[in-house]
């Protein structure tokens, strides 16, 4: 695998990359959590709930 | 508070479920005819335009761009309205949007069987159409984003936001891979070669199943499984987390198809671990969506769509789990190149893609219809036939893959490959394609049967085309109580949009910049020169019958693949090109070093012109299609000159003026050819298409082992 190293170390500062991928994505994935954590239960309780809006379908008895 | 009256168009709803079920039937038949090309070679009933090579094309781009793609409009036309408290924004668009697309998956058939190809897989469409498809899809996205505007409700549920995640990440793969340079009409070049070529391709292959047939219908199920259940989504929490870390990550993932090939280590170990940590958002949006069903189980037994809903997400959980396993080094050495890939994506396909737009029709045919299902006895029967219809198609792939690893694999005692004739692995697993057929054929009768039900289902009820629906017009500039940051964003989709954008991105930049910078960084092989006219022609011709979808060209390091194939392949062999023709699964031996004459795999030119006549008079046991029309067609080279002036243009070193001695040096090489072809009796004329094809054939891999002209030596 000579030729694959080649590329490796003609560019300068390769194996950085990995690493900063990861920081990078482990920050993001920490923020998104954060804010996650940070809502309020009443405005998740009436968000969720958009879909179920019964005024949207017919009678349960329709169901497939 | 101002309460407003207005209308829901289900007429389009409708429209797009009708293209749903008939477009899904024409592509699982075209699957079924692909599986029975495989087992029985007759089915290519020796035309050009039924060959294995084109139809496979045509069933891959019908089973993902006219039935998931149908179903996708389908889904968000209904649920978005409903979920915004309005009509689409226009009616023009939506029309337009939806004839156009049938539009463009007619031609993108016609264009298939013809032979008009990129030879790119999952993105084969002629330039032309690739135009028509980016047109179309602003169509969509103005439609939808134009409806999220004067919407009567403040914030944006989740299925909303991996709608907008869906278009604005397809738009980004659609440009970028379909970048590519018309000779003609119906013939272009792509911009990228090689390693560049192979990595942008596949980026888009990986993402078109990340955001054509995921986010979509991970939108859906956010959407249909709270409603068929009566049951709001498990936690909404956690489909904030795992909307965007699916968005983040998924799109890193790319290079897991081209482990061991001649990308650069660093991209390679950069796919597999994104893969691996993709898990944990696919998970996470899979538990999200069985969650919901919690306290709710009874009812799966009787109701037909929850049935399809529940297996459809448990697939899209066993093939999540699979793909991170895939690309594990170790687990792709063997799987790779095998059926286990066709096993694995099926169970996406036909689980997840197939099962949940079942589920959904169910739900929504009578909704739609104002009326019961007809039966539900026979949707009940389509969800067992199916289920079986995936056992038999799935089973016997893993064990094809498992098998043709195992055989590929194996050595002597004396150190010697244990099946060195690749035909033996092909006889080998010849039951199980026809295994899989009967899978296919039956998942197949399961959808005609669906088909019926929903018809006469439709037949007994009436569309109410406008639809009456009361609501609410909330204030959208005021933000709900403890709304927070997450909860704003869902109030304001531009910045939403902005933000999905940046996030898929972030890996898009990092692993493709470097790519382009290896340009710079390949190792030039001072040998490896452009293909000579005749030998362009003939790629062209490879690429035209679609001799990709079953052959690779792509010598991985491994000692069982170099001692049957030759020298592993190098990155810088490839620098010219366009497309790259790499391959993903080997039915039939890999070619990359086809021509080398000392090799273990080369082929006398008389052999070439026999076998691509009737490939089973030369070895009973093949499953090659025929190709008679090669040796009876003459060639159109009227396009040539135009062809060399393209590749000068994308970079390929032809000489200047080259375009106009293309011709002769294409009858000089022609000519040797045939005399060749005439010493071992074979009367043909240097027009031939297969001369072409011979000498293309008949180039493959030789680079390396020539010597660099004299003007490159220094």
């Amino acid at each position: 695998m000579k030729l694959v190293r080649h590329y490796l170390e003609s560019i300068s500062g390769v194996e950085i990359y990995p690493i900063i991928s990861f920081i990078i994505f482990f920050a993001f994935f920490l923020l998104v959590t954060y804010m996650v954590i940070r809502m309020k239960k009443e405005y998740i309780d009436e968000v969720a709930n958009y879909a179920t809006d019964k005024a949207d379908e017919l009678p349960a008895s329709n169901e497939s | 508070m101002k309460q407003e009256t207005f209308y829901y168009d289900n007429k389009i709803v409708k429209y797009f479920m009708y293209a749903t079920i008939i477009w899904g039937l024409v592509g699982m038949a075209a699957g079924v005819l692909a599986a029975l090309q495989m087992a029985m070679p007759v089915f290519n009933f020796d035309l050009e335009y039924t060959t294995f090579g084109r139809v496979r094309p045509i069933h891959t781009n019908a089973a993902i761009f006219a039935f998931v793609g149908n179903g996708i409009f389908m889904g968000v036309y209904h649920s978005m309205q409903r979920l915004l408290k309005a009509r689409m924004f226009s009616d023009v668009l939506s029309y337009l949007h939806f004839w156009l697309w049938q539009l463009i998956i007619v031609l993108a058939a016609l264009t298939l069987a013809l032979g008009f190809t990129t030879g790119k897989e999952y993105a084969e469409l002629e330039w032309p159409i690739d135009i028509l498809i980016a047109v179309v899809w602003l169509i969509f996205g103005w439609n939808m984003f134009g409806t999220i505007m004067k919407r009567r409700v403040k914030h944006l549920y989740v299925a909303i936001w991996f709608y907008l995640a869906t278009f604005i990440t397809v738009t980004v793969l659609h440009v970028v891979n379909s970048v590519e340079l018309p000779v003609t009409l119906f013939k272009s070049y792509s911009w990228y070669a090689g390693v560049q070529d192979a990595l942008v391709q596949w980026w888009y292959g990986h993402n078109a199943v990340a955001f054509f047939l995921t986010t979509p219908y991970l939108g859906l199920m956010y959407y249909y499984i709270p409603k068929a259940s009566n049951r709001p989504v498990y936690s909404y929490r956690l489909s904030i987390v795992h909307f965007w870390s699916f968005l983040f990550i998924y799109i890193w993932a790319g290079p897991h198809h081209l482990l061991y090939t001649a990308l650069p280590d660093w991209a390679q170990s950069l796919g597999t671990v994104f893969s691996l940590m993709l898990l944990a958002p696919s998970w996470g949006g899979m538990l999200n969506g069985l969650l919901t069903l919690r306290g709710a189980w009874d009812k799966v037994r009787e109701s037909a769509t929850l049935k399809f809903l529940v297996v459809a997400v448990t697939a899209y959980g066993m093939a999540t789990f699979e793909g991170p396993m895939l690309s594990l080094k170790n687990v792709n050495a063997i799987s790779h190149f095998t059926d286990w890939t066709v096993a694995h994506v099926h169970i996406g396909t036909l689980g997840w893609n197939g099962f949940l737009t079942f589920g959904v029709l169910y739900w929504l045919v009578p909704q739609i219809f104002k009326t019961k299902l007809y039966s539900e006895k026979m949707a009940n029967a389509h969800f067992w036939i199916g289920t079986l219809g995936i056992l038999f198609y799935a089973i016997p792939m893993y064990w094809a893959g498992l098998t043709q690893s195992l055989m590929w694999k194996e050595f002597t005692e004396e150190g010697l490959l244990a099946y060195p004739n690749f035909l033996e692995t092909v006889t080998q697993i010849r039951p199980m394609y026809y295994m899989r057929a009967f899978g296919g054929l039956i998942y197949l009768l399961g959808a005609v049967l669906m088909g019926i039900n929903l018809w006469k289902t439709a037949a007994k009820g009436k569309v109410d085309a406008n639809e009456e629906a009361t609501a609410v017009v909330e204030d959208i500039k005021k933000g709900k109580k403890g709304e927070k940051a997450h909860g704003w964003l869902e109030r304001k989709p531009v910045q939403f949009m902005v933000l999905s954008l940046i996030t898929v991105l972030i890996g898009t930049f990092i692993e493709l910049i470097p790519t382009f910078l290896i340009k710079s960084n390949v190792p030039t092989i001072a040998s490896v020169q452009p293909y000579t006219p005749l030998e362009l022609e003939g790629r062209d011709i490879y690429l035209r019958e679609g001799c990709y979808n079953c052959h690779s060209q792509m010598i991985r390091p491994f000692r069982s693949e170099t001692e049957r194939y030759g020298e592993y392949s190098k990155a810088g062999e490839f620098v010219y090109d366009h497309p790259f023709q790499w391959g993903s699964k080997r039915t039939g031996p890999d070619l990359a070093r086809e021509g080398v004459m000392t090799g273990k795999v080369y082929k006398p030119d008389a052999w070439h012109y026999q076998h691509m006549l009737d490939p089973q008079k030369l070895n009973e046991n093949s499953i090659m299609p025929k190709y008679p029309w090669l040796i009876s067609d003459d060639i159109d080279m009227s396009d040539l000159p135009a062809k060399i002036r393209a590749m000068q243009t994308l970079g390929v070193p032809y000489p200047e003026g080259y375009d106009e001695q293309a011709v002769d040096d294409y009858y000089k090489q022609a000519d040797k050819i045939v005399t060749g072809l005439k010493a071992a009796g074979i009367e043909t004329t240097k027009e031939k298409e297969i001369i072409a094809l011979i000498a293309y054939l008949q180039r493959l891999g030789t680079d390396i082992y020539k010597t660099a002209p004299e003007s490159l030596k220094d």
